[in-house]
């Protein structure tokens, strides 16, 4: 099979364990997102599959083959790093070529092969610069190019947009979106940030404290998010969370508010602490429903958020009208029909 | 960091040039940096400026201790420079002066460099290493001299005792005129290219690890490493560590003075030693000023090519 095959992946430093077994299952020519906070271990992840870190134990497999003792050069990858790693004595075109120089391609080959990149790229009048002569958004398109050049089994992106200005990110993101529909090259991209995993993944892979939360397409993960955590961290900006009782036929917060759970609230039939979680987009101010106090308005153009007190809770919804309200405005809540999530509250995980 | 403050700098001065004049707060700051400045000019003034412009009104002199009146005789400023000009030792000696640091230099960066590659390696061994290379350069330059003489002396040295086992007869090479100078420079490669390597460690250190990662990603092995990424990347270290040591090599005094005394013949009488020998051999203070002065000539010019290849290689760094 082709693809990448991750299985029971462990790697301790000493008597520190930073990854707890991992498994991952990626598709020949998938787009896959390594997501999560600082230090969930998903650069280490990243590269022990490209042979920069040893694995403790389990067995990555690229293309049919367990690469567990096989040198990074030798495991038909090519990684883009955070901070792009260019080779500051040589030129683009050297940069680019300098892994077919290594394997001995001959030079005409080498320059064809770069020039055929460049063009991809966008980088063609860039060829005979040094990487301190370029701006970030180009260093950032030589380290993909360095990447192109070899045309590997696998791309490791390493939180490669990280070090770019707001608006580049976007339009990088969707040049690196774009090339990996062009190129169809097995992909696994590392980055904290869940809108671009959520804009360019085909899976999402969701890690917190050296384990996987969730694995699944972008949209799946919004919808049906496995855990707390999870629901948390996918979206922006992120779902709120009351908690409340859970009794037969409603589910209710401390201080006895009910919130609309539909047919999910009969599940359980002795009383339940739960999570009740919504997302902020499906909110609305309306005629009536659950009684808020307005605490904070923040317009943003196209939306506006607002912030409420319900009870002792502060909650956020995102309206796309441009409501007249004011700090301290009394108004009621609906909340969309079958948006809601229900969590376990001690286990955190999703019911039903 | 620093080259983007200078260029802040540039730019402030810039614009006030465009608006006709420097504004007050600007003239402000300059007043207040050479305030800053001031204690450390005075006492550089006096330590350095003055015993050098001593030195260079006694080399127009004809001083000689024999007859310290002289020490005010100007009737014939020139004669020491008319005199250096056809005084065949001196010019062996700056002869002398090229080959042992030129060789030095070349044998201290090859050293230096293969051994901080090894002990960037940073294996146990290694870093137990460490310390110990260090040694020679922290010794004083005296002792180096000492432990070198013993060593070149058969009756004593170790060496000769293990060449009198293997049934070998050598002859000590610092009374041979053939020999002498490369005594000396193996005496001091061994002194020095524990700077050279302290340098190119240091630079070795602040590596990005990313680049050395791509390389290995790129597919690169280790001596493909070392010559396409670590070494363009120590060019302008081992640029400055060079022209450092080439600077320090014509101060080489205690390892002649103790090894060789210049000898046999003048074969190894750098320089330096030749200005001491004339002053305090044969007392004539004016000639050796003259001297000094066209040694110091020469090292001023090898500091402003170290500047500036010093702020050259910064930039190349960026």
């Amino acid at each position: 099979m082709n693809g990448v095959r991750i299985e029971g992946v462990r790697k301790a430093y000493g008597a520190l364990d930073v990854l707890h077994g991992i498994d991952i299952d990626i598709e020949d020519g998938e787009f896959v997102t390594l997501v999560g906070p600082s230090g969930c271990g998903k650069s280490t992840l990243l590269r022990m599959i490209a042979g920069l870190e040893t694995i403790s134990d389990g067995t990555i497999n690229i293309a049919g083959r367990v690469v567990n003792e096989v040198a990074p050069k030798d495991r038909d990858i090519a990684m883009v790093f955070q901070n792009y790693a260019l080779y500051p004595h040589m030129t683009v075109a050297q940069n680019m070529g300098f892994s077919l120089k290594l394997r001995g391609v001959d030079a005409l080959k080498i320059k064809s092969a770069v020039e055929a990149a460049a063009e991809i790229l966008d980088l063609s009048k860039l060829l005979e610069r040094y990487p301190k002569q370029l701006s970030g958004g180009q260093r950032q398109r030589v380290a993909m190019g360095r990447a192109i050049v070899r045309d590997p089994e696998v791309f490791l992106f390493d939180e490669p947009l990280s070090n770019l200005d707001a608006k580049l990110r976007v339009q990088m993101r969707s040049e690196i979106k774009g090339l990996h529909q062009r190129l169809k090259t097995t992909t696994i991209y590392v980055t904290h940030d869940q809108i671009e995993a959520m804009t360019m993944a085909d899976k999402i892979v969701v890690m917190r404290d050296g384990r996987v939360e969730q694995v699944g397409k972008p949209l799946d993960l919004y919808d049906r998010p496995a855990n707390l955590f999870v629901a948390g961290f996918i979206g922006s900006p992120s779902m709120n969370f009351l908690p409340a009782t859970m009794s037969a036929g409603s589910v209710r917060m401390a201080d006895g508010i009910a919130l609309p759970a539909g047919a999910r609230a009969d599940a359980g039939n002795a009383p339940q602490q739960v999570m009740y979680g919504i997302r902020p987009e499906h909110i609305a101010v309306a005629a009536e429903g659950i009684p808020a106090t307005v605490s904070l308005v923040e317009p943003t153009g196209a939306e506006t958020v607002l912030s409420f007190a319900i009870g002792k809770e502060t909650l956020t919804a995102v309206v796309r009208d441009r409501l007249s309200v004011q700090p301290g405005d009394q108004v009621f809540l609906q909340f969309q029909q079958g948006a809601e999530h229900l969590f376990d509250a001690a286990s955190g995980a999703r019911l039903a | 960091m620093e080259n983007r403050r200078r260029d802040v700098a540039v730019n402030a001065v810039g614009h006030a040039a465009k608006a006709g004049k420097t504004p007050a707060f600007e003239r402000q700051r300059q007043r207040f940096f050479w305030l800053l400045l001031a204690p450390v000019l005075a006492i550089l003034a006096v330590v350095t400026l003055l015993p050098t412009l001593y030195l260079l009104v006694t080399s127009f002199t004809p001083l000689n201790l024999a007859n310290p009146a002289t020490a005010w005789d100007f009737s014939d400023p020139l004669v020491n420079y008319r005199t250096l000009l056809t005084d065949d030792r001196l010019h062996n000696s700056f002869w002398v002066q090229a080959k042992l640091s030129v060789v030095t230099v070349v044998l201290q960066l090859l050293f230096g460099l293969v051994v901080a590659l090894l002990l960037n390696m940073r294996t146990p061994l290694m870093n137990a290493l460490r310390t110990s290379f260090l040694v020679p350069m922290v010794l004083p330059p005296i002792v180096v001299a000492i432990i070198w003489k013993v060593l070149y002396s058969p009756d004593i040295s170790p060496a000769w005792w293990l060449f009198q086992l293997l049934g070998w007869n050598v002859q000590t090479p610092i009374t041979d005129a053939s020999w002498a100078l490369t005594a000396i420079i193996v005496a001091d490669t061994w002194e020095w290219f524990p700077f050279t390597m302290i340098i190119i460690l240091a630079a070795l250190a602040m590596m990005p690890e990313e680049q050395r990662e791509a390389a290995e990603v790129d597919g690169a092995s280790i001596w493909q490493l070392t010559w396409y990424i670590t070494l363009p990347y120590l060019k302008g270290t081992l640029l400055v560590a060079g022209l450092f040591r080439l600077i320090d090599s014509i101060k080489t005094f205690p390892l002649i003075y103790i090894l060789t005394d210049g000898g046999p013949g003048s074969v190894t009488e750098v320089s330096n030693y030749y200005i001491f020998v004339q002053s305090f051999s044969f007392s004539y203070i004016g000639y050796s000023a003259a001297v000094t002065m066209v040694l110091l000539a020469m090292i001023v010019v090898l500091s402003w090519v170290i500047i500036r290849a010093v702020s050259g290689g910064s930039n190349a760094q960026e």
